[in-house]
């Protein structure tokens, strides 16, 4: 690949209309986008209908820190500490919701590893967790019956315990 | 294209399915594009019909059905994780424990059977599950199955599974596509010899097993094509795409066997990383089949072993029997080494490897000798500095 590739910018385009420009080179972490590219579908603005501006913005921010290359062996370790430092930090979101729309957006746009850094964000938010507080936190509605919680409970009795 | 009513449920859009099977076949129609293959779930078809394709695919009937439910589904609260599509659930599912993501069946009606989308397994044996239990929750699975670790205990948590047990979880995860798995054998009282379904999982990208025998594999097995990763406390056949390879002789006669039986034939083109524990150097044919491992691993970068050592009762050593002419340069770039300052085994083998490993960047050296005078240390670094480096950068540090 030689450097001038790199340059190559393409256009995503917000569901409430904002653009942003980003390489083609980063932006190829997304399997859906790649396979745009791929296709030559990706001329004009691609249109990520599922994607707010400010998640897409988030994503892109994710994108562009795990597309820097370490130039050597050493930078390799320092960068390799520095990234998981950043998904470490990258996940702490203001808003739950904020997390499930990066869960979604990483869905949508097939970037395997944001993917498994959300949903892994989001099972650590669960497991130390009641089943009251899951329900609470979530918004689940208990739509059992006292009877029928029993019998759900019965059928799987050990993971209760 | 198949179109899953329950998609239509989970995303609170309670649209009939009619409608459904009119915006997909108008999809099919309208488009020949292949980036809109991932139908999978229903918010991607609104825009796709409302932006892109509009003109071309809805009737105003279906427009205003499907503006009426979204509507409909923004006023009730909504419970965002129940929306998710299924591969998403399975990836949070798979992330907890086995028994709180079984747990989630409790949650609501919805979230009652979830949990069955779950395809990775880790069942820690002080969970204390039985049989009965394990091969319930496999049953009720839904999808393959690619991972599974299953620890087994020593005393006084043993035989909570028994051997009978490995044999049908074996049987059962190679029908279903595993792809890591973990037998975990802490029992040493307990060795076993695997099922050879094993043979028959040939998804299989990581594979660790302690304490169990490797069988023979039938003629028709031609090695595990995906794998890259095995860990094994038993020694057995080196699959050709193998990146990473932890070995530990402790115990283990068999293992040491089959290596001096030119197990070793293939050459290991893929292996970048090799630990070996509880090398016994004092056997020359022990010590000729580590070098055959080495040298018949060109890429290899990262080399770590400990010898077994026993200072008082070590005998004297059998010479090594290996064709050194069939040498060949290494990528080594780091070796660590624990081992006897005087064993000639293990001196040899520093002597080649530094002799032939060009890119090599630094070589620690944790030495025992029962030799322990300041005069014995001098001497041996006096040898180490002789000896010829193929690396202009190596560095070796001594330890000990």
């Amino acid at each position: 690949m030689s450097s001038s590739s790199s340059s190559k910018m393409i256009e995503l385009r917000s569901s409430d209309g904002e653009t942003f420009h980003v390489e083609e080179t980063v932006v190829l972490q997304s399997e859906t986008i790649k396979q745009m590219i791929d296709d030559d579908c990706a001329n004009a603005a691609i249109p990520l209908p599922n994607v707010t501006s400010m998640t897409l913005a988030k994503v892109i921010e994710y994108i562009k820190k795990h597309a820097e290359k370490p130039k050597d062996d050493d930078d390799k370790k320092v960068a390799e500490e520095d990234l998981k430092k950043f998904d470490a930090e990258f996940v702490k979101v203001d808003q739950e919701s904020m997390l499930f729309d990066l869960v979604r957006a990483a869905n949508y746009l097939n970037i395997k590893s944001l993917l498994d850094l959300t949903c892994q964000a989001v099972a650590d938010s669960i497991k130390d967790l009641s089943v009251e507080e899951v329900r609470k936190k979530f918004n689940i509605q208990n739509d059992f019956t006292p009877e029928e919680e029993a019998k759900v409970r019965k059928e799987n009795a050990w993971a209760f315990d | 294209m198949e179109f899953k009513s329950t998609l239509a449920v989970k995303s609170g859009l309670l649209i009939p399915r009619i409608v459904f099977q009119g915006l997909e076949s108008h999809l099919v129609l309208t488009t020949n594009k292949t980036y809109w293959p991932i139908v999978s779930n229903v918010e991607r078809i609104f825009y796709f019909w409302d932006k892109s394709y509009k003109r071309r695919v809805a009737s105003p009937r279906l427009l205003e059905m499907v503006r009426k439910t979204l509507k409909a589904s923004k006023s009730a609260p909504v419970d965002i994780i129940s929306t998710m599509p299924d591969n998403v659930m399975s990836n949070i599912l798979n992330r907890l424990p086995i028994d709180c993501a079984v747990g989630t069946s409790i949650l609501s009606k919805n979230w009652r059977f979830n949990w069955t989308l779950i395809t990775q397994i880790v069942f820690q044996e002080t969970l204390m599950l039985d049989w009965r239990i394990i091969s319930r929750i496999l049953l009720h699975l839904r999808d393959d199955i690619t991972k599974i670790f299953i620890e087994i205990l020593p005393p006084p948590f043993q035989h909570i599974l028994d051997i009978e047990d490995i044999y049908h979880l074996v049987l059962f995860v190679s029908r279903k596509g595993i792809q890591e798995l973990t037998l975990d054998n802490k029992n040493h009282k307990l060795w076993y010899w695997l099922p050879t379904h094993i043979f028959s999982c040939v998804e299989l990208k990581y594979l660790e097993l302690t304490n169990c025998g490797f069988p023979s594999a039938p003629a028709s097995f031609t090695g595990f094509p995906n794998l890259l990763s095995l860990k094994l406390y038993n020694l057995t056949k080196f699959p050709s795409k193998l990146e990473d390879l932890t070995l530990e002789f402790c115990n283990c006669e068999f293992s040491a066997d089959a290596i001096v039986q030119n197990r070793v034939s293939s050459v290991l083109c893929c292996l970048k990383s090799l630990k070996l524990r509880w090398v016994q150097f004092t056997s020359g044919m022990v010590g000729s089949s580590i070098f055959q491992l080495i040298f018949s691993s060109p890429n290899l970068q990262t080399l770590n072993i400990h010898a077994a050592y026993d200072l008082v009762n070590d005998g004297p050593q059998s010479a090594l029997n290996f064709d050194f002419a069939s040498m060949r340069q290494l990528q080594l770039q780091s070796v660590n080494l624990h081992c006897n300052r005087d064993s000639e085994n293990e001196v040899s083998l520093i002597k080649y490897l530094l002799a032939f490993s060009p890119m090599l960047k630094n070589m620690d050296l944790f030495l025992v000798s029962p030799n322990d005078r300041d005069h014995a240390k001098l001497q041996f670094a006096l040898k180490l500095l002789e000896l010829e480096r193929a690396s202009p950068i190596a560095q070796i540090q001594l330890c000990g």
